[in-house]
């Protein structure tokens, strides 16, 4: 993909969607929490829609576009396209902003779906460039490894954005592992089918992380932290992945969850 | 039906909105920043220099003749083959002394395979111009020069007109284009960047992989008018 | 070649890479050098976007008038004196080609370094003929020695080591003596090739671009093998897949700058070779006869159909395998066909049909890394997406691609309906999501679902939509 174009950010709105994705949804339903609570700090109301699933991204990226574009109408139609939507994932925000409009060409309106698109953030994204949020570090000094996703670093433009975020916490040493644009091996499916390039992959990407010796390892996407928790797991290792949006919960608003 | 018309009438029957697609692709031209031709000197040597080629800076023309005796006399070469200018009027004397040299002959098309791959230890020629972005001399081997020369002895040794010194391939390109307006091309055109080299191995660069192992650029600051 | 298993077995070949750590650490070294070196020489920010911005469009305006230039550069080459060819596939291909060699009654070839001859198989068609058909390439000398395929586009031996070139020299070449010494290996090589040069009676090279209105073909090297092989015999042979027309000599400049500095950092390659035609009259040297033979072998397949004719806008720069997680681990041969690597795994479809190819194009975690340095800015990922879904389709298309439809199984199917229906009705999904945390303790229990060094990932006690409800009730 060439160049991201330079995204202009509106004013900061008075409601928005919170998208959890459904990984946040079953796996680490507290980082939801911190993100929404997060998102009230800064006065907006957030709307929570019961009906909210998965953006259908595993069906799509294994080729079964059928099922994938029903699941994709179906989340689609739940939005109205006035308020944005803050994507709890860069993988999930690339799908709904960069891959529904081509997805459900044929099946909605075009004019709808580049307003919906337009109204998609991710949420570190959507804290740094439209609330100008200034994170209030209370913790104690520390160091912390991030991961940034694939689709975060290359579909959505926005790697940069999640460590100027994350250095906003002064008692953070913040450092990337080597390799820091490499993918860690997830891929949906791909985990699966491949599982031997897969695990030669998250096994470079857990020996970088580690090497970095931070105490905390940090990123915005759970399809990544999956993957890279499930192999630290395996092999024993102290380090495990949290959400970014738990780990500023917990120093800069100082709350359990 | 023929392989041809097969080909061809598959690639037609696939019309794909091209009238859509052409809109999408402007054709976009670089902008040519003039370059003043000191700085592109320097830019053309230095990255001559980076490619691992030899060059030497004579004040005028007088100079090739010594310089190249010297050159003769350390490499202890004892057969060369050259092949004079495009340009002949401004090396006239230079090219008259090569003639009467004894080691060195001619081109004229009846060298041998044997004697580039055996004989000759250098080959001399003029280059018809040269890029100064990415230190590049273009040969143009037709009428007076072979495309042996610069290719098989183990040493090139080019002396380069710095008047047609383009500021980069594409700017070369517009020029050639222009001045030979309705001309077929040259049966042979090349840019040379330096002398062969490979990083077949192990990514560890060895230079005279198949053509020359040296490149020697001798440049004239005086026909810089 | 003799070790293009098949792309069939992917998945046991790429085991066997990983498993191999010497060969693991020659590709990543290999990838960090040519990643490092193309990073340095668009070093400049916005260099690479503004260029591949004009590379796209040029190979882009190229490709829409292909048929057209196609026919113009035929007729611009015959006006030069070039003899053009047609194959439509590979087997004709090869026909062209041994029937110019027993014409000119040609028994030794050399061959510059070129894909296409390795796509339609032309070595082993050649050898059964008893025409000896010699690589040039330093890198293709050295797998044409070791009787193995190239295992990278641009660098053919990138998974050699030098100790391996010492030891396939020592045993090929008579009176090498043994280094390890790459200067030395280069010059070992070099006097043979030359003999070779010398003595050959015709020569084979690719084709990186050619010319429609002056029927020039450009040849993009470092060696000189290739101005070798195209001056030296008294026959040249030429082959070229129909893509790689362009129009003019000003589309040259933009795809040569993104293509060397792409492939290897260079800003120019020590070769820029402009062929127009054969020896003239007044020409002191060069080949009698040059003829350009243009391949289709299922490009005009791909041509054909709007999502993936972008793939034709390759320049065969390699960047995107330079860039990919999964080649840098697996290697070049495991993917067992001629163009390894993400471009590859487009390519090989269209070659072999998706039957033969399904592992191939779900071998990507569709990370994006190749799309993101790729010159021309041909969507890797989404193509590879593309071919996903073509080899699940229900029933094949009338004029599909080979093997369309051929991966379909009714229990995959049946796995992605049932997702279908259970994220489009959200009762179901919650109730879905709830079963998943609620017996979340026997995960570990479960079969490993990515393999035994991988723990299964354990949901959350409870779901965000149970705290949702629950912080709704408490407010
Ligand atoms: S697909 Fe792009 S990056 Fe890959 S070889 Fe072709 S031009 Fe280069």
């Amino acid at each position: 993909m060439s160049a991201i174009p330079i995204r202009l950010y509106p004013e900061q709105p008075k409601q928005v969607y919170l998208y959890a994705s459904c990984l946040v949804d079953m796996f680490d339903p507290n980082a939801g929490i911190a993100a929404l609570q997060i998102l009230e700090a800064q006065g907006i109301e957030v709307l929570w829609l019961e009906q909210q699933s998965c953006c259908g991204q595993p069906a799509y990226t294994s080729g079964y576009t059928d099922s994938a574009m029903k699941v994709a109408k179906q989340q689609f139609e739940l939005f109205d396209t006035d308020i944005p939507v803050v994507v709890l994932s860069g993988s999930c925000a690339g799908m709904l902003r960069k891959h529904y409009p081509s997805l459900l060409e044929k099946e909605c309106d075009s004019d709808a779906l580049a307003k919906f698109s337009n109204q998609v953030f991710e949420w570190g994204e959507f804290l740094l460039n439209i609330c100008q949020i200034k994170l209030l570090d209370k913790g104690e000094t520390t160091k912390a490894v991030v991961h940034n996703s694939c689709s975060a670093r290359r579909e959505m433009g926005i790697a940069e954005t999640t460590m100027r975020l994350l250095k906003q916490m002064d008692k953070v040493e913040l450092v990337e592992p080597k390799y820091a644009s490499e993918c860690c091996g997830f891929g949906g499916s791909f985990a699966k089918r491949h599982q031997d390039i897969s695990l030669a992959m998250v096994a470079d990407k857990a020996k970088h992380l580690l090497e970095t010796q931070a105490s905390f390892l940090l990123s915005a996407d759970w399809g990544c932290l999956l993957n890279i928790n499930s192999y630290l797991e395996q092999q024993q290792s102290g380090m495990r992945g949290q959400h970014i949006a738990t780990f500023i919960w917990q120093r800069c608003y100082g709350g359990e969850l | 039906m023929s392989s041809k018309a097969n080909i061809l009438g598959r690639l037609k029957s696939a019309t794909i909105e091209s009238s859509k697609n052409s809109e999408l692709t402007p054709n976009l031209t670089s902008e040519l920043s003039a370059c003043s031709s000191t700085f592109g000197l320097e830019q053309f040597q230095q990255q001559l220099e980076l490619s691992h080629a030899e060059v030497i800076n004579l004040d005028n023309p007088n100079q090739i003749e010594a310089k190249l005796k010297s050159l003769i006399k350390d490499n202890a070469w004892k057969h060369g083959v050259w092949s004079s200018s495009t340009n002949p009027s401004r090396f006239l004397d230079v090219e008259r002394q090569l003639s009467k040299s004894e080691i060195l002959r001619q081109v004229d098309g009846s060298e041998s395979k044997a004697d580039y791959f055996h004989h000759f230890d250098f080959g001399l020629s003029f280059s018809e111009a040269a890029i100064a972005e990415t230190g590049t001399i273009v040969l143009h081997p037709g009428t007076n020069e072979s495309r042996s020369l610069s290719l098989i002895p183990p040493v090139h040794v080019v002396i380069v007109c710095l008047k047609q010194l383009h500021h980069n391939f594409e700017q070369f390109m517009l020029d050639f284009e222009q001045q030979g307006q309705g001309r077929p091309m040259p049966s042979n055109l090349i840019l040379v960047s330096g002398p062969s080299k490979t990083a077949d191995i192990q990514q560890t660069l060895a230079y005279g992989a198949h053509g020359p192992q040296r490149l020697i650029v001798i440049t004239i600051a005086a026909l810089e008018d | 070649m003799s070790q293009h298993i098949h792309p069939q077995h992917f998945k046991q070949q790429s085991k066997v890479a990983l498993a191999d750590p010497q060969l693991r650490s020659s590709f990543r070294n290999a990838m960090d050098y040519l990643q490092d070196k193309r990073a340095q020489s668009f070093s400049e920010p916005g260099s690479f976007e503004q260029l591949q911005l004009r590379g796209e469009a040029i190979r882009k305006r190229c490709l829409n008038q292909l048929p057209e230039l196609l026919e113009q550069l035929e007729s611009s080459c015959t006006n030069n004196g070039i003899v053009v060819h047609w194959a439509e596939d590979a087997q004709q291909a090869r026909e062209i080609v041994s029937g110019i060699l027993a014409e000119e009654n040609a028994k030794t070839v050399v061959k510059g370094k070129s894909m296409l001859s390795e796509e339609i198989a032309l070595n082993e068609h050649l050898a059964a003929l008893n025409i000896e058909c010699l690589e040039s390439d330093m890198g293709e000398y050295i797998v044409q020695l070791a009787n193995e395929a190239p295992s990278h586009i641009i660098m053919p031996a990138i998974h050699k080591r030098k100790q391996e070139v010492a030891e396939l020299f020592a045993k090929h070449i008579d009176g090498f003596e043994y280094t390890e010494d790459v200067d030395s290996l280069i010059k070992a090589a070099r006097e043979v090739l030359r003999y070779k040069f010398e003595h050959a009676d015709a020569g084979i090279t690719g084709v990186n671009f050619a010319v429609a209105q002056t029927g020039t073909l450009c040849l993009v090297e470092n060696e000189g093998n290739g101005r070798m092989t195209s001056t030296v015999p008294k026959v040249h042979i030429a082959l070229m897949g129909i893509e790689k027309v362009v129009e003019s000599l000003n589309d040259i400049p933009p795809l040569l700058s993104l293509l060397t500095r792409s492939a290897t950092g260079q800003a120019i390659t020590t070769y820029f070779n402009m062929i127009s035609s054969p020896r003239q009259s007044e020409d002191n040297d060069g080949p009698n006869a040059v003829h350009l033979v243009l391949v289709d072998n299922g490009r005009s397949q791909a041509y054909s159909d709007e999502r993936y004719r972008a793939s034709l806008q390759c320049i065969r720069c390699g960047a995107c395998m330079n860039h990919c997680p999964v080649y840098a681990r697996v290697g070049g041969h495991s993917y067992a066909s001629v163009y390894p690597g993400p471009i590859g795994k487009i390519i090989s479809p269209h070659l072999l049909g998706l039957e033969a190819t399904g592992d191939l194009v779900t071998a990507s975690s569709l990370c994006g890394a190749c799309e993101s340095v790729c010159p021309v800015n041909i969507p890797i990922p989404a193509l590879l997406r593309e071919l996903r879904s073509d080899a699940k389709l229900p029933s094949a298309s009338e004029q599909a691609l080979k093997g369309q439809a051929s991966h379909r199984s009714w229990l995959e199917e049946s796995v992605w309906v049932i997702f279908r229906i259970i994220m489009t009705k959200p009762v179901l999904y919650r109730g879905l999501s709830f079963f998943v945390v609620r017996f979340s303790f026997l995960m570990p229990r479960l079969p490993a679902i990515w393999g035994p060094q991988r723990s299964n990932p354990k949901p959350s006690t409870k779901t965000l939509h149970q705290l949702m409800r629950e912080r709704k009730k408490n407010s």
